[in-house]
């Protein structure tokens, strides 16, 4: 006898796209429903169910973690206008345009990617102090793990989003002018999402997969 | 660790299910039950996120089975109510019933 099997785009997602935690009892059990007489539209309906539950209990075990990584990338921008540009201008700073290019491009680039590597880092390490003090639980090796990951995810993204940027006809992001953007414009504006989104990915995604969360740290105290 | 005083409508059903159910009581027969009884479709990923809940919370225990081939390759996760869970639920039926008491004019069909 051949047994039948579930839409094979359902399964997949079943597989890989869930959110939290791989459930191999819930993939088995639709598959037992699904060949007692199920039908297809079925087992897609509680796939996509599977999902959209999975994904609302990610956030709601992780809001902390979320709610950290919106808080330090809202203020993104301010801080790469307010704060770099200001260090830019320094007379130790100036000497770069002394170079040719690609050597002054070189030294942008090093800059600009030390100075989010810093805001990255201090939050984390932020994070990780405020987690420490809470709940008496430190671990030195996470921390270090969480910082080469943000490290890694920002360059990725950044690059990701920049080279979508220069193959996207009329993009017209940069037109404007930042001297003519107020500080609290800085914060508050919704322009800046490009510059935000890596931010946020790069904080919130090192702190779920290398720093404890408060829900493990809770099960270990109890 | 008891996070919360009382269950929630949903977990209250699928823990009394799981008693109900006993030893056999694995995502299927839970979910089939509780559609049978509900009278409606039943979402099996809702019924396993409460019972992770009711999980964490101490209230019901689970154990994997053998993976059969039916299944994908993939074993039955079997649940049991702790003695919380069972000390849970019987201050949740108190209360309730000390409520419904309180409320003569919904009993029946009569509102």
């Amino acid at each position: 006898m051949t047994l039948k099997n579930p839409p094979r785009i359902a399964a997949w997602m079943l597989e890989h796209v869930i959110f939290g935690r791989k459930n191999d009892a819930l993939a088995g059990d639709l598959l037992e429903e699904f060949r007692h007489g199920r039908s297809a539209i079925w087992y897609w309906r509680q796939v996509l169910m599977a999902i959209g539950i999975g994904l609302a209990m990610v956030l709601c075990r992780q809001w902390m973690a979320i709610g950290y990584a919106i808080l330090w990338a809202v203020p993104f921008p301010a801080f790469m206008v307010l704060v770099v540009r200001r260090v830019v201008e320094l007379p130790l700073f100036a000497q770069r345009w002394r170079f040719d290019w690609p050597y002054s491009m070189m030294c942008d680039l090093l800059l600009s990617y030390v100075s989010v590597f810093l805001y990255l880092w201090l939050a984390l390490a932020l994070y990780f102090g405020l987690f420490s003090w809470a709940t008496g639980v430190f671990n030195l090796p996470r921390l270090a793990k969480s910082l080469w990951i943000s490290a890694f995810v920002y360059v990725i993204i950044s690059g990701a989003l920049f080279v979508l940027f220069a193959f996207l006809p009329r993009h017209n992001v940069y037109t404007f002018d930042v001297r003519h953007v107020t500080s609290l414009q800085l914060i508050t504006g919704s322009f800046f999402w490009e510059s935000r989104l890596p931010i946020f990915l790069s904080l919130l995604l090192p702190i779920l997969m290398a720093l404890p969360r408060v829900e493990r740290a809770r099960k270990a105290t109890t | 660790m008891m996070l919360r005083g009382y269950l929630g409508e949903f977990e209250l059903m699928v823990i009394l299910t799981v008693i109900q159910l006993g030893e056999d009581a694995y995502g299927v027969t839970i979910s089939r039950e509780l559609e049978r009884q509900r009278r409606r479709d039943v979402a099996m990923g809702s019924v396993y996120a409460a019972l992770e809940r009711l999980e964490e919370k101490g209230l019901v225990s689970s154990s994997m089975g053998r993976p059969t081939p039916e299944r994908g390759g993939k074993a039955k996760r079997y649940f049991r109510v702790t003695q919380e869970g069972l000390r849970q639920v019987r201050k949740t039926r108190t209360v309730l019933t000390r409520l419904w008491r309180t409320l003569p004019g919904l009993t029946g069909e009569r509102v």
